[in-house]
């Protein structure tokens, strides 16, 4: 009796593990293009590695399939005529998370605006991304979709059963 | 002689009353076209267009010419009774507070909490600007200024003292001299007249600027209308009744509005007012907006504002949140 419910403890054991998932994983990634100076890509990609890691999903970029890619604009750019002067920047953060190896989409996306100042252009990026607060509702939010979705789709070779043919009727 | 211990006895009744109000503070800061043409200047790009602006700083470490001449205009003024902000000190400080602001740190490891308006009013400011251009001229062996000091309300941006002409031709006497000569001579024309911006502000109220502003969070634009005393008017018509009944005499201009804002210049809001305790307290622009913001938090309107200051002479409500 006791070996049998070893026996089938262990079989259970091995289909668990069998069928595990493995860990969910989103690296950040900074594009080539990238109009940020080398200081402003190092602020954004260490903000972005703490908010995969906030919700549990931090990883080395080379070793995952899902990245997380901040696309970072000026929208605008002002420079005030005190003393001394200040230069004021608006910036527009696009945060993807893409599929690098299966289907290659898009899984999430949002948009955040962020202002800063500073005695040049650089410095007023760079205040404005350290402004960016990854506990926010909206980037929880996001990467609550982007989880879920990843969550759902197949893994990479995986074939879905092919589709009835609706015209013939044949598969 | 009688004509000197008037003009000093006008100075000082005038200067003691003023004491219980908030008196503006004032500094000389040499012109854009002194420290562009001088090369004390920066490049910045901005949306595409380049700008060039003046670098006080830089004007400061190197030009001794025009730090004698603020040094010499600074005692003129203080001996006549209006002591001057200094704008190398004031740059300096502005430099350490920032370096302070950066190091501080709470036991619990908490940081100053700053916002970009906040780095932003972070600048040598006064509520009067005294605006100095000048240069050395020569006429054959002879060396001579020709000056422009202007004295400009920062917030109205008017132009309430003024003096500019040329000094007496000298071969001998160094820059700082010339321009103290040239100077002397004009100045109790422009101390009258700045004298006279007091005496006008103590009697007929602190001109100001008042605008209204809306975040998109607000209920309403400032087109809405409302029931208030007795009858419906669109919102911008009701602030317009309000500063009637509250500003010295009625006085205020509305230049613009849409439903968006609403700008109000030449708005005469009165020095002092009576507080809860009964006491007379002295009141800048942002004193009179909350009047207006304790107005709209009641109803019909029932909406949250914030005050947002800009000096002793000028007051943002936005409408909508805090």
């Amino acid at each position: 009796m006791k070996h049998t419910l070893l026996a089938i403890l262990a079989a259970l054991a091995c289909v668990a593990v069998a069928t595990a998932q493995p860990p969910m994983a989103i690296g950040v990634t900074i594009p080539a293009s990238t109009p940020l100076s080398c200081g402003a890509q190092q602020v954004i990609l260490k903000k972005m590695q703490q908010l995969t890691t906030l919700n549990g999903v931090g990883a080395q970029a080379e070793n995952t399939r899902f990245r997380l890619t901040p696309s970072v604009r000026i929208v605008s750019s002002d420079v005030t005529p005190t003393a001394p002067p200040s230069q004021l920047v608006k910036l527009s953060i696009v945060l993807m998370i893409a599929d690098t190896a299966g289907s290659k989409s898009i899984v999430a996306q949002t948009e955040l605006s962020a202002k800063g100042t500073g005695k040049n252009e650089e410095a007023a990026v760079l205040n404005a991304l350290q402004q960016v607060d990854i506990r926010s509702a909206a980037l929880k939010r996001f990467m609550e979709q982007g989880k879920k979705r990843i969550a759902d789709m197949p893994p990479v070779g995986h074939q879905p059963p092919a589709a009835a043919d609706t015209a013939t009727g044949e598969n | 002689m009688k004509k000197i211990f008037l003009f000093l006895a006008t100075i000082s009744l005038s200067l003691a009353a003023l004491a219980q109000a908030k008196k503006p503070t004032i500094m000389v800061v040499p012109s854009d076209v002194y420290c562009i043409s001088n090369g004390f200047s920066q490049q910045f790009i901005a949306n595409g267009v380049e700008q060039t602006l003046p670098d006080y700083k830089k004007m400061v470490q190197n030009d001794r010419n025009m730090r004698l001449a603020i040094t010499k205009l600074a005692a003129i003024m203080a001996d006549r009774g209006f002591p001057l902000k200094d704008l190398e000190q004031e740059l300096k400080n502005l430099a350490q507070e920032e370096a302070e602001v950066a190091a501080m740190q709470g036991k619990e490891g908490g940081e100053i909490v700053e916002s970009p308006i906040d780095k932003l009013k972070r600048t040598a400011k006064a509520d009067i600007i005294m605006d100095l251009d000048f240069n050395v001229q020569k006429r054959g062996p002879q060396s001579y200024v020709n000056f422009n000091l202007r004295g400009l309300d920062a917030y109205t941006a008017k132009q309430i003292a003024g003096a500019a002409g040329s000094g007496q031709p000298s071969t001998a006497a160094a820059p700082e001299l010339l321009l103290e000569e040239a100077v002397i001579s004009y100045i109790d024309e422009f101390n009258g007249r700045l004298q006279s911006f007091f005496e006008d502000m103590f009697k007929n109220g602190r001109e100001v600027k008042l605008q209204l502003k809306r975040f998109n969070s607000a209920a309403f634009d400032f087109e809405e209308e409302f029931d208030y005393d007795g009858d419906t008017k669109e919102f911008g018509d009701i602030v317009d009744a309000w500063l009637e009944k509250n500003c010295v005499q009625g006085r205020f201009s509305r230049v613009d509005g849409s439903s968006n804002m609403l700008k109000y210049e030449q708005v005469r809001i009165p020095l002092f007012k009576e507080s809860s305790s009964g006491r007379q307290t002295a009141i800048d622009a942002r004193g009179f907006a909350n009047d207006l913001r304790a107005v709209l938090r009641k109803p019909p309107f029932g909406i949250d504002c914030k005050v947002y200051q800009r000096g002793l002479g000028e007051a943002w409500i936005v409408v909508g949140e805090k």
